[in-house]
C-alpha cells in the first residue's frame, strides 16, 4: 500500500533556556523515531503520559518543527517547503485535540469559527453558508444551532464541531490526539463510529493517539508503542495484540483494565522473548542507543546490540 | 488534651454494613431544583468491593459526598432517605458527632490527590493529624504508626517521605499518600471516588492492586465509584449501575457481566471498544444523560431506550428482584431488540 506519511529519524529536543547555567540539561522528548503511515489506514500510537506522543504529533503537523529528521508527506519533504507552500500542505493535514473546550474560541459562534478556516482558504463566498451546513450535517449537528456558542453544547457535541472544522479544510490526513478520552462511554462510541464513517467516506488517513489500548486495538490497522520518547515496538494491530514482545509493551498491555487481573507484568533481566542473537532489551551501557529491528512481516522491536 | 482523647481507641465497632436507603437529594438554585439523587439504595458489606458505575452527571459523586457528610446544605437538600451505620442514621447526627465518624469509620479517597492534599503541610503532618485527632495518639506514637502505614501502602523511604511536601511527590505517590491518610484510622468503610481516573494505566493497576490487598488485610468495605466498566470488572464483588440519580441495575459482578438485564446496562457493555469488536460498528446510545433539572418523566432512560413503550413515558418502573439479589428497574426486563 502507498505511504502517505514517512517519518525518518525524528528528534525533538527541548533546550533549557537558563542564562548562566553551564550545565546542559536538554530534554529529548522524541528520540530517533521513524514510522510509515499508509494511505487510508489508522495508525495507533500508544504510551503513557509524558512519553512524547503529543510532541511527535505536533512535529508531524509542523506546529513544533522537529529538531532533526525528515517528514515526508506524500513523498515531499515538508521542511523544504516555503511558508506559502507549507500553508497549502497544512490544509491537507489537520489535527483534533483532546479537549474541545480549549480548541474552540468561547467568544466565537459556531458559524464564525467554521467560517474562519473557509475564508482563509478562499472558499467562494456565496457557498460558505451551505458548506458550513453540509459539514455540520456530516457530523450530526443540526444546522439550526449554527449561531450558538461553544458553551451551549455538550462535550460530545463540541468534539463533533471540532471534527467538522478540521474537515472543512478537506484534509487527507488527520491527527487525532486522544479525541475521546474526555467523553463518557456512550458518547465515546458515537464519536468513534463517526470517525470511522468519515474515514471511509473521504478516504482519510488517521494518526490516532491514545493511552487506551482497548480502543486502539479496536480501530487501528497498525500500532506503535512509545516509551520515553522512543518507539519500542511496532506491528500490525492483530500481530501486536496476539504476540507482544517488548517488555514495556507487555507491561502496558497487562495494565489495560478488563482482564480480570490486577497483576502488572514486570520483566527481569533474563527476559529475551523474540530477540535475535546478539541483542538485548536492556541497555548494556548507560549510553547505548536503541535500534528498531524488523523481526519479520513488519513487526519491529526496539533493542540494543550486544558488542563483543 | 491528648489524655482525654486516649479512651476513644477503646470504642469497639460492631458495624458490619453501611446501608444507604432511598436517598433523595436535590440542589436548589433560586427557583430551580435539580433532583440529583432520586431514591438510591445500596448496601456495602465489610471486606467487599461494591462499585457504583455511571456516566458523568448521573449522581455518583453526590452519593459519595452525601455518605461522607460533605454535601453543603444549602444548596443541597436531603429530601428523604437514611444512611445506616451500625445502629445509627448518619443523616440524623449532629455535625460534631458526624466528624467523629468521618475519617475514622468511613474514610474517603478522592479523584485528584493533588487537590485534596494541603500543599503547605508536610505529608507526615497530614497523616499524623488523623491519628492524633481520631485516636488520641501522642505525636511520637503517631509518627511511628505513620511509618507503618507508609509501608502498608508500598511507599519506601519512610522518614524522608513524611518530611516531604506534596509537590515533591509524583501523582502515583500522592494517591498512595491519600490512601495512607484514608486507612490511617483503620476505617470499616472506604469510599473511593474515581481514585485512578487521573493516573496512567500502569499506575492505575498498581493503585487498584494496593486497594484490594488493603481491603483484605484491614477487612474494609470499599464503595468504588467509577465511570470505567472495565476497571470495575477487575475489582468488584458487587456492581450497581446508576442512571440519572437512580440505580437501574444491581448484581454480583459475574451475573452482571454474564447476563445484564436492563437495556442501559446492555448498551453500555456493547458500546465499549475492544479488539474483539474490530471491523464491527460500536453500539451507541443515542442522546445524552439528562440534566438533573429536567429528568424525563416515567423511566428516565426512555428517550434513549430501544425498547421503550407508552408505559415507560408515564410510569417509573419498580425495582424488581430477579433472584439472588439481582435487581433491575425496567418495565420490560429481558425484552430483546434488533439493532
Amino acid at each position: 500500500m502507498e505511504k502517505l506519511i514517512e517519518l525518518k529519524n525524528i528528534n525533538k529536543v527541548f533546550k533549557s533556556h537558563k542564562l548562566i547555567s553551564v550545565k546542559k540539561d536538554d530534554f529529548v522528548a522524541v528520540d530517533n523515531v521513524s514510522l510509515d503511515i499508509k494511505k487510508n489506514t489508522v495508525f495507533g500510537l500508544v504510551g503513557e503520559s509524558g512519553c512524547g506522543k503529543t510532541t511527535l504529533a505536533r512535529s508531524v503537523m509542523f506546529l513544533d518543527p522537529p529538531t532533526s529528521g525528515e517528514i515526508l508527506f506524500d513523498g515531499k519533504d515538508i521542511a523544504s517547503l516555503s511558508g506559502k507552500e507549507l500553508k497549502l500542505y497544512r490544509s491537507r493535514m489537520q489535527i483534533v485535540f483532546q479537549d474541545p473546550n480549549s480548541a474552540l474560541n468561547p467568544k466565537m459562534s459556531i458559524y464564525r469559527c467554521m467560517k474562519e478556516g473557509l475564508v482563509n482558504r478562499r472558499y467562494p463566498k456565496d457557498k460558505i453558508d451551505t458548506r458550513i451546513k453540509e459539514l455540520l450535517d456530516l457530523v450530526g449537528i443540526s444546522s439550526s444551532y449554527v449561531n450558538r456558542y461553544p458553551h451551549e453544547f455538550s462535550g460530545g457535541q463540541k468534539q463533533r464541531i471540532v471534527i467538522a472544522r478540521a474537515l472543512s479544510m478537506e484534509p487527507e490526513f488527520l491527527v487525532l490526539d486522544e479525541p475521546v478520552s474526555n467523553l463518557d462511554v456512550s458518547i465515546q462510541a458515537q464519536i468513534i463510529n463517526l470517525l470511522l464513517d468519515l474515514k471511509d467516506e473521504f478516504s482519510l488517513t488517521y494518526l490516532f493517539i491514545s493511552h487506551d489500548l482497548n480502543l486502539v486495538s479496536y480501530l487501528s490497522d497498525e500500532v506503535a508503542v512509545m516509551y520515553k520518547g522512543q518507539v519500542v515496538e511496532t506491528a500490525e494491530t492483530e500481530k501486536i495484540m496476539k504476540g507482544p514482545l517488548h517488555p514495556y509493551t507487555l507491561k502496558l498491555f497487562s495494565s489495560a483494565p478488563g482482564k480480570n487481573s490486577v497483576e502488572l507484568f514486570e520483566a527481569d533481566e533474563s527476559y529475551r522473548e523474540g530477540l535475535p542473537e546478539g541483542y538485548t532489551y536492556f541497555p548494556p551501557e548507560p549510553d547505548s542507543s536503541l535500534q528498531l529491528i524488523d523481526i519479520g512481516e513488519g513487526h519491529s522491536i526496539g533493542c540494543y546490540a550486544l558488542n563483543g | 488534651m491528648p489524655k482525654k482523647r486516649a479512651d476513644k481507641r477503646a470504642v469497639k465497632r460492631a458495624d458490619s454494613t453501611l446501608e444507604i436507603r432511598d436517598l433523595n437529594v436535590s440542589f436548589i438554585q433560586g427557583e430551580k431544583e435539580a433532583n440529583a439523587l432520586r431514591g438510591i439504595s445500596l448496601s456495602l458489606k465489610r471486606s467487599e468491593v461494591h462499585s457504583l458505575v455511571g456516566e458523568s452527571g448521573s449522581g455518583k459523586t453526590v452519593t459519595s459526598t452525601c455518605v461522607m457528610g460533605l454535601l453543603p446544605t444549602p444548596p443541597a437538600r436531603i429530601n428523604a432517605g437514611e444512611i445506616i451505620l451500625g445502629d445509627q442514621d448518619l443523616l440524623l447526627l449532629e455535625e460534631k458527632d458526624r466528624r467523629e465518624i468521618r475519617g475514622k469509620d468511613i474514610a474517603m479517597v478522592f479523584q485528584e490527590p493533588a487537590r485534596y492534599l494541603n500543599p503547605t503541610l508536610k505529608v507526615g503532618d497530614q497523616i499524623t493529624e488523623m491519628l492524633i485527632l481520631h485516636l488520641g495518639m501522642e505525636k511520637t506514637e503517631a509518627v511511628e504508626r505513620a511509618l507503618e502505614i507508609l509501608d502498608l501502602v508500598g511507599l519506601k523511604g519512610g522518614k524522608r517521605i513524611l518530611d516531604s511536601y506534596p509537590h515533591e511527590l509524583s501523582g502515583g505517590m500522592k494517591q498512595r499518600i491519600m490512601i495512607a491518610i484514608a486507612i490511617s484510622c483503620n476505617p470499616s468503610f472506604l469510599i473511593a471516588d474515581e481514585p485512578t481516573t487521573a493516573l496512567d494505566v500502569t499506575l492505575q493497576l498498581q493503585i487498584l492492586n494496593l486497594m484490594l490487598s488493603l481491603k483484605n488485610r484491614l477487612d474494609m468495605g470499599i464503595l468504588f465509584i467509577s465511570h470505567d466498566l472495565r476497571v470495575v470488572h477487575d475489582i468488584s464483588d458487587w456492581i450497581s449501575v446508576i442512571y440519572a440519580g437512580r440505580i437501574v441495575e444491581s448484581a454480583s459482578r459475574e451475573t452482571l457481566f454474564a447476563d445484564p438485564k436492563h437495556p442501559y446496562t446492555k448498551l453500555l457493555f456493547e458500546s465499549i471498544p475492544d479488539a474483539d469488536k474490530r471491523g464491527k460498528r460500536l453500539q451507541t446510545i443515542p442522546g445524552k444523560v439528562p440534566d438533573a433539572e429536567n429528568i424525563p418523566g416515567g423511566c428516565a432512560f426512555h428517550p434513549r431506550c430501544p425498547i421503550a413503550e407508552e408505559i415507560c413515558r408515564t410510569s417509573q418502573p419498580e425495582t424488581k428482584n430477579l433472584g439472588g439479589n439481582h435487581t433491575a428497574a425496567c418495565h420490560f426486563i429481558g425484552k430483546q431488540w434488533k439493532n
